[in-house]
């Protein structure tokens, strides 16, 4: 039966350079198998590589000693006087344990989460994550937060907590004209959700949320919407801008209106005058027109150009004392009425409002009418002589169509009927009107 | 003799009317007033017949309102209302508020006064419809209640957003219903659809109304 001594030299070096390798293998699986539950594994790799180690010393000790012509001690001769069958189905059966638990943890950790598979994951991710101490210390990071760091600060990330700060401050190199470290892109936004441009024209909005005592960083690709957001706000302005050219053209088409029924009326005076020549001629000619039926014609026509050439419309103030004399109320004003348009017709539509109240619920012979201003509002407050009221005011059509109108500008109306019947409208100065 | 009181903004055309009524021989007029806003009151401290009223007059005030307010209080007068524009809504308004008779500016003398004379003697005049305008391609009679509703907040300069809350449809029903405008009258774009039904007179917004 043969044995290492009938090897060939090159086959002994080949077959212990097997053994090392075994042996090698062995130790370095041993952090691999021992932090896992199984024991077998546990129990057969020391014994495996033990065994390819014992071996390895063993020929190697009987090469020496050959060599040497030192004396062969026991455990070496008897070793050695092993047939080689032996010793190969020892070091085949060791490789072969070692590659099935090789291919054992491969198949394991593919199909299995652990640390790694985490790690993996984070890092396929196309958004930015990292989760750190509120130190700065990083506990875990995945590549694009890497990424975006080196992009923005130029160097690795390594305190987490300092560089959310750069990134809340919205210190771009643009901008900043403090020494120390900022930011390469453009700020598009500061705050609690800081959003940046990059270089590279992506857009990037950053978030962190503490999670109990752990921070978490978060970076998402905002670059379509912000692209659309953009886009849409320019359209929403440029229709903004329509809208108010309507708005325009809507009170520029006031007066064409105005205009055309001008034109209309002149039209009709036309043939008004016509009919008042052909009228004065009959009336000359003896045809039965008298001079008066002509001489009326003529009044008509020229009292209707006489009102195109004297045409002012009557100031609001004129038509409400003009209305109240000729209902046979007297009209006390005080104060001046507001020039801004809006609240001058508010204001009037009031004063109508309590007129009609004052004939038809008061008896009323005085309406008093006071304006007053302040740096904030303007009011009116309207009262009349009349009989007081009995109970507590009802709101009819009119005076809940004046509230409506009043509270869609913001206005308040306020209505007292003890001890007096007292109406008063507040209207705020400015945009925002709220009183 | 009727007392009529008339209501009526600009001075010629008032004028006009003024003329129209007292040659008559069959009406008084007891005075003209410029803003719709007075005309209650008037009505309620002098005896009045019957008010020939305009939609739209001075101070912005709606003649359609202050019919609405006289016909409450005041039952017995008759309202007139005569306008030269030829907005979608009024006369429907003017049915819904109670209005007797409701007739166009444009008509001639022996018209207004027919209506008037018929009025009084208590028929309801009012035209058959709408007179109808070319917008682009298209009739007003060929947009619906709702693209009219739609069309009058355009014209105001709303947003799509803002007409679809006010009137509580969706963003996408609303452009449907621009859109379906716009296929109609052949315009481009709803500016230019707001523009030829504001000049046209079919949507009027510039009024003071309760609604």
């Amino acid at each position: 039966m043969a044995t290492f001594y009938d090897l060939s030299e090159t086959a002994q070096i080949l077959f212990m350079a097997a053994q090392f390798i075994a042996t090698c293998m062995g130790i370095c699986m041993v952090p691999m198998v021992y932090p896992k539950r199984r024991w077998l594994p546990k129990l057969i790799l020391p014994i495996g590589f033990l065994i390819s180690g014992g071996m390895l010393a063993i020929f190697s000790a009987n090469i020496r000693v050959q060599k040497q012509n030192l004396p062969m001690p026991a455990v070496t001769k008897w070793a050695s006087e092993l047939p080689i069958w032996i010793s190969i189905l020892l070091l085949v059966a060791i490789f072969g344990y070692m590659v099935f638990l090789l291919v054992r943890e491969r198949l394991y950790r593919k199909s299995t989460i652990t640390r790694f598979s985490i790690k993996e994951g984070l890092d396929s991710l196309s958004s930015g994550l990292c989760f750190y101490e509120p130190s700065g210390r990083i506990i875990l990071s995945n590549n694009c937060m890497q990424e975006l760091c080196h992009k923005l600060v130029g160097r690795d990330l390594q305190n987490a907590a300092l560089f959310w700060q750069l990134l809340q401050q919205g210190e771009t190199n643009h901008v900043s004209k403090k020494p120390g470290v900022s930011l390469n892109g453009v700020c598009l936004r500061q705050g609690d959700t800081p959003a940046y441009r990059l270089p590279d024209g992506t857009v990037w909005s950053f978030a962190m949320e503490q999670l109990g005592s752990i921070c978490q960083l978060t970076a998402a690709d905002t670059t379509q919407i912000h692209e659309l957001t953009t886009r849409l706000e320019q359209e929403n302005q440029q229709l903004e801008q329509f809208n108010q050219r309507l708005r325009d053209y809507g009170e520029k088409a006031d007066a064409l209106t105005r205009a055309k029924e001008r034109l209309e009326i002149k039209v009709k005076v036309h043939g008004m005058l016509g009919q008042a020549l052909l009228a004065t001629r009959r009336c000359l000619q003896d045809e039965g027109i008298s001079t008066d039926e002509a001489m009326s014609l003529w009044h008509h026509s020229v009292a209707v150009l006489h009102k195109e050439a004297v045409q002012e419309t009557e100031k609001p103030l004129e038509a409400l004392k003009k209305a109240a004399a000729a209902t046979g109320i007297t009209l006390e004003l005080k104060g001046e009425i507001p020039e801004e348009a809006k609240v001058r017709q508010l204001f009037l539509q009031a004063a109508a409002e309590s007129l009609t109240n004052a004939i038809s619920h008061a008896k009323a012979k005085t309406l008093y009418v006071d304006f007053a201003e302040d740096p904030y509002a303007y009011r009116v407050s309207i009262y009349n002589d009349g009989l007081l009221p009995t109970g507590p005011v009802r709101e009819g059509g009119g005076l809940s169509a004046l509230r409506k109108n009043v509270e869609r500008i913001g206005g308040q109306l306020e209505i007292k009927s003890v001890p007096q019947f007292i109406l008063t409208v507040t209207i705020g100065k400015g945009g925002d009107r709220d009183v | 003799m009727y007392k009529i009181l008339l209501v009526e903004d600009d001075p010629m055309a008032r004028q006009l009317l003024e003329i129209y009524v007292q040659s008559s021989g069959r009406y008084d007029l007891v005075d003209s007033l410029e803003s719709a806003l007075f005309a209650e009151a008037y009505c309620t401290a002098n005896k009045v017949d019957a008010v020939l009223m305009d939609v739209c007059t001075a101070m912005n005030a709606s003649g359609l309102d202050a019919a609405e307010s006289i016909k409450k209080h005041l039952p017995h007068i008759k309202i007139v209302i005569i306008t030269s524009q030829p907005e979608c809504s009024f006369i429907d308004r003017a049915k819904a508020v109670g209005v007797d008779s409701f007739w166009y500016k444009s008509a001639t003398a022996e018209e207004i006064l027919n209506v008037l004379d018929r009025t009084m003697v208590g028929e309801s005049v009012f035209p058959e419809s709408t007179p109808v305008l070319h917008i682009g391609n298209a009739d007003s009679s060929e947009f619906t209640d709702r693209e009219l509703e739609v069309l009058r907040l355009v014209v105001a300069g709303e947003t799509d957003a803002a007409i679809a809350e006010k009137l509580y449809m969706s963003l996408r029903t609303v452009k449907h219903h621009i859109q379906s405008m716009k296929d109609k009258t052949g315009f481009r774009n709803r500016t230019e659809l707001a523009v030829r039904a504001r000049a046209k007179g079919l949507i009027i917004n510039k009024l003071q109304s309760s609604e």
